[in-house]
């Protein structure tokens, strides 16, 4: 078990920054998960944790002992791979006893570490297999089993779901989750897949182009994106984004499109006022469970209502989602499965502006989160 | 339209069109290899065959004895022939000494090339460029190497390293010292090929087994006996085989230089057998010579396919 400090790390393939200036803390039994799309630097990243990486700036700490000139054997750590890196020459059995074979450990000992680690992962009877002949989930157990024997201070995972199928993925997903609580050791996990993170982190890192976008607990990140980023990328589907602009009349603010007109809440007033937006401009966030058809009881100002018509819709088993155009905006809307919809129904909805985010129509930001780059909301 | 297809593709019309047209393609394909199919028959297979039956007789080029069959006869007499009992242990020898001591170099070499540093491709090339030279060449360079006397390459070489303390040799012509000479050339000939074949070997074992590795807690050592040996298994049985082969056909260097020389110490099957059929005109002793060959060469091709099969079970 371990605490994990990352502090200003950069690293530069050639002259491409696939890491820049990022800073870390992981605290002692934390899963945190790295997420982002492909070539942001979350796999560099673990790799540099693992030392796989080397020549990087700044200083990796696991419990207040600076690693970075630490081979990776001697980093105390596991690793699981993607494509599960198993020694196809050997048995699971062999596999799960390399690491302890070559730290001497005594055949004793190693016998009792790998038949209990079978145990909790279900492997008992694969253990004389060639890992060649195995499923891609027991392979995946395998490797699993593989880091847990060693039981290390910190368990890396490099998308270690991603070359399963669906069901075998949430299988696998339950399974690490319950493994975390029985061992209780920092894990950290990286994947570019938002469900994933969602479901398993206890916080999230997001990353993109190299640096951190934002730090926070899943629904913290889902709630209040940093920026417009983080927004489109967590969440499935993604947050819609109106372009308005801000229109002031006597007593309050109005937000202004092309389509419809939303007052901006109270809550929020202080806010854009002291965000200095370019043009009065800014750009609306919005969910898309947080758009509503409109109900009688409910029923705000004529002008708050929007006019859509439904495109088409995705109905989901337990939800439908509906791709919705007024006047020259697309959005989507979240609709409960019962719901009765229809592709070119038209429709009257409104949004939950309490639940809704404001973004600086430039520089990008969440406009309540300090106008920094990324807020930690852990 | 793709249902559509497949539904046209039933008929019986279009399973005659289909069966034509694959016809046609095996038409093409035997017109195709035809060129390649002749000259394998004419120049490998009929040569083969032809000799094989002239192993069983007493064809003899020029003889005025008629062409006659005689069975084993050739065998017996070949077996019981000293020069040829002596250029089975020299290629034995050869072989023993060269598999081994070959494939470990190549490796080695290719475990050295095989990094990540600039410069490398100069190496992989100069290792590799012997193999490029046709033997005649190499034979009459290293003659003059291995030239006796004190102005020979390696007796001044020697001489100078040990102070004037060596005496000159003369390699070739020493009982015990030639067939050794002949080795060494021969390894810094052909190592190079190898040395490639376990090049691609290694390339092709994936990065991640090592990084594994590493953070399993093996150092580099662990990693060559634990990771690329095994890995490695196939491709070393591999080139162990092309090896043991390349051993038993030697010829062009003792042709050159030593002439089975001396008192037999560099003979071998090949040149006994070209010696038998171009200076002797015994063609019938050659044959046999030469499926004696041939059977050793199978032997050693069945062991190793033998070995790789169960190797590949494993795997």
């Amino acid at each position: 078990m371990a605490n994990l400090r990352l502090i200003n790390i950069t690293k530069f393939f050639g002259t491409v920054p696939a890491v820049s200036d990022v800073n870390l803390e992981v605290t002692d039994g934390e899963f945190i998960v790295l997420v982002g799309p492909s070539g942001c630097g979350k796999s560099t990243l673990l790799r540099l944790i693992a030392g796989l990486e080397t020549d990087h700036a700044g200083e990796i700490i696991i419990d207040g002992n600076n690693i970075n000139h630490v081979p990776p054997k001697n980093r105390d750590i596991a690793m699981v791979f993607q494509n599960y890196a198993l020694y196809p020459h050997m048995t699971v059995y062999q596999n799960m006893a390399f690491g302890l074979k070559m730290r001497k450990i005594s055949k004793e000992e190693i016998d009792n570490r790998v038949l209990e680690a079978a145990k909790i992962l279900k492997l008992q009877d694969l253990l004389n297999r060639k890992s060649k002949a195995l499923s891609g989930g027991q392979q995946q157990r395998v490797a699993l089993g593989r880091a847990i024997v060693r039981k290390p201070k910190l368990f890396l995972f490099d998308e270690p779901l991603s070359n399963l199928d669906a069901k075998l993925r949430v299988a696998m997903r339950g399974e690490l989750i319950k493994l975390h609580k029985k061992l209780g050791t920092t894990m950290i996990y990286v994947t570019h897949d938002q469900v994933e993170a969602m479901s398993m982190g206890d916080r999230l890192v997001v990353l993109h182009e190299g640096k951190v976008q934002q730090i926070g607990k899943p629904l913290g990140i889902y709630e209040h994106p940093a920026n417009l980023f983080v927004a489109g990328f967590i969440g499935s589907p993604p947050m819609n984004l109106f372009h308005c602009k801000i229109r002031k009349d006597a007593q309050r603010f109005t937000i202004v499109t092309d389509d419809f007109e939303l007052t901006l809440p109270d809550t929020f007033l202080q806010v854009i006022k002291s965000s200095n937006l370019p043009d009065n401009r800014v750009i609306l966030g919005v969910r898309p469970e947080d758009i509503h058809e409109m109900r009688p009881e409910i029923c705000p100002p004529l002008k708050q209502q929007i006019s859509a018509r439904i495109e088409y819709i995705e109905p989901l088993g337990s939800e439908v989602f509906a791709t919705c155009t007024s006047g020259k905006h697309e959005f989507i809307v979240r609709f409960s499965a019962k719901t009765d919809i229809h592709p070119d129904q038209k429709i009257k909805l409104v949004i939950d502006m309490e639940r809704s985010c404001f973004f600086h129509p430039t520089k990008e930001n969440e406009l309540t989160m300090n106008n920094n780059e990324s807020g930690d909301l852990s | 339209m793709i249902t559509m297809t497949k539904v046209q593709a039933k008929t019986p019309q279009k399973l005659k069109t289909q069966s034509r047209s694959q016809a046609s393609d095996e038409r093409t394909a035997w017109i195709m290899a035809a060129p390649a199919f002749l000259g394998l028959l004419l120049f490998i297979a009929a040569p083969f065959i032809i000799a094989i039956f002239f192993a069983f007789t007493n064809y003899r080029l020029g003889s005025p004895l008629p062409l006659d069959f005689v069975a084993f006869q050739q065998f017996v007499r070949i077996f019981s022939d000293e020069a040829f009992q002596q250029a089975l242990v020299n290629n034995s020898l050869f072989a023993l000494f060269i598999v081994p001591l070959q494939c470990a170099i190549a490796l080695g070499l290719a475990l050295l090339i095989n990094r990540p540093l600039k410069g490398m491709v100069l190496f992989r090339t100069l290792f590799f460029m012997p193999v490029i030279f046709p033997m005649a060449l190499v034979a009459i360079v290293w003659e003059l190497i291995y030239a006796p006397g004190a102005n020979g390459i390696l007796n001044a070489f020697l001489s100078t390293v040990t102070l004037g303390y060596w005496q000159p040799l003369d390699f070739l012509h020493h009982p015990d010292l030639a067939l050794p000479a002949i080795m060494i050339l021969s390894l810094w000939q052909g190592v190079g090929f190898q040395m490639i074949i376990m090049l691609a070997g290694l390339q092709s074992i994936p990065q991640t087994f090592y990084e594994a590795a590493a953070i399993d807690g093996a150092n580099r050592w662990q990693q060559l006996i634990h990771i690329t040996l095994p890995q490695m298994k196939n491709t070393i049985i591999f080139v162990a085989l092309v090896t043991s082969i390349l051993a038993f056909r030697l010829f062009d260097q003792i042709w050159i230089l030593t002439q089975g020389g001396p008192n037999r110490a560099t003979t071998t099957i090949i040149f006994e057998t070209v010696r038998a059929v171009f200076k002797r005109q015994d063609v019938a002793r050659g044959s046999a010579m030469s499926v004696v060959f041939f059977l050793v060469v199978l032997a050693v091709t069945l062991l190793q396919r033998r070995i790789s099969r169960q190797e590949r079970e494993i795997r």
